[in-house]
């Protein structure tokens, strides 16, 4: 079942004219440029791994219905120099998602950024 | 003590004809260290100013052929971006073929400069390989084999590591965007260091087959106090990706 995430618990926020800070190798054309959502979410899965690490976030709307969404960012030997762990996410973590959506409409993102439910902030850029 | 003084030459003779003599007669620098007195890169180093993945697309004119080439290819990076697997083109994103020089330059992982006896070795992140610099003066090989990452020699100008890299095949991209390159390339890379921690790339891109003149751009690196990471691109990994998140971007609009 799908939702739109817009609104208590999964607010939406959008058409903020920013750079994508990290593009694929892939290239970014999937996503579009200039926009971010905002999502607050569970995380269902995170895979540590090539050649995009992946966060997957289940977001439910006030109406109960759950709408599953995926993220690209960077790979393992890229993230380590942002200050990620293997165990940075995990399945059960409240979490808000700050992503450039896809173009076509899908639940798929470019992550940007994640705020853990202590407050930490994980971002791709480097530190 | 006579027959001890008569095994003398024999010995004598085994050591001369031994592997390890044979080793040294032929490679002189083999167990020296590093160039002595040369200057120092050694260490890991990322691309600065952000990850750029293209070189320019109008350095050069390119010849025809090659013009051709580059209209045709899809990716996503280059003048006909797509997104879906299916019907991308890049050599590396469909097969996981080498990066080979100078694409391996471009992007966001680091490669290590490592001194050696007579050579110098360079490790990268990005698909864990290295290639050989030949430092003891030789030159390359008359009947070259074409390869992926070609065959290196370098040598020491003034405080710059210049280089000279033939040989390649022509089933690499010169960066992201599909730039192509023939059979014909020949790479020069001029490694200066410019203050301890930055190092400047002035490459040299020569291959008439492609380019109707050979064109030079710049590039810095940061040192990084880092270890080499293991980015290997697998199938399996790429199939994963693929399915999960390239394939559902890449499908008609919601």
């Amino acid at each position: 079942m799908k939702a739109k995430p817009v609104t208590c618990f999964a607010a939406l926020f959008g058409l903020l004219i920013v750079a994508i800070p990290v593009a694929a190798h892939h290239g970014g054309v999937a996503y579009e440029t200039g926009k971010r959502i905002t999502l607050k979410g569970i995380i269902s899965n995170f895979e540590w791994t090539n050649p995009h690490s992946q966060v997957h976030l289940d977001v439910t709307d006030d109406k109960g219905n759950v709408a599953h969404w995926d993220f690209e960012t960077q790979p393992p030997s890229i993230l380590v120099h942002a200050g990620w762990h293997r165990d940075s996410l995990k399945p059960g973590d409240k979490v808000t998602l700050v992503a450039v959506p896809a173009k076509n409409g899908s639940t798929i993102g470019l992550l940007q950024k994640v705020t853990l439910a202590d407050g930490e902030e994980l971002t791709p850029t480097e530190k | 003590m006579r027959r001890i003084i008569g095994s003398i030459p024999v010995l004598l003779l085994a050591l001369a004809f031994s592997p390890m003599m044979f080793a040294q007669a032929a490679r002189p620098s083999a167990n020296a260290g590093p160039t002595a007195g040369a200057p120092d890169l050694s260490g890991v180093w990322l691309q600065s100013g952000g990850n750029v993945f293209d070189l320019p697309r109008d350095a050069a004119p390119m010849q025809p052929s090659a013009k051709a080439k580059f209209d045709s290819e899809r990716n996503g990076h280059g003048p006909n971006v797509v997104i879906s697997f299916a019907d991308n083109t890049d050599p590396f994103i469909k097969n996981c073929d080498p990066l080979g020089v100078p694409r391996v330059l471009l992007a966001n992982h680091p490669f290590k400069i490592v001194p050696a006896a007579g050579e110098i070795l360079i490790l990268y992140e990005r698909s864990h390989d290295f290639r050989e610099i030949y430092m003891d003066g030789r030159e390359h090989p008359k009947d070259l084999d074409a390869s992926w990452w070609g065959h290196s020699v370098g040598r020491w100008d003034g405080d710059a590591l210049v280089i000279d890299t033939v040989g390649f095949n022509d089933r690499t991209w010169l960066d992201y965007q599909g730039l192509p390159h023939s059979d014909a390339l020949h790479v020069v890379e001029r490694y200066r260091r410019t203050d301890h921690d930055n190092l400047q790339l002035e490459l040299t891109i020569d291959d008439p087959k492609a380019y109707t003149k050979s064109w030079t751009v710049t590039r810095t690196y940061r040192l990084k106090p880092w270890d080499i990471g293991e980015d290997i691109c697998v199938q399996a990994n790429e199939k994963n990706f693929e399915q999960g998140i390239v394939k559902p971007a890449s499908a008609p609009s919601h």
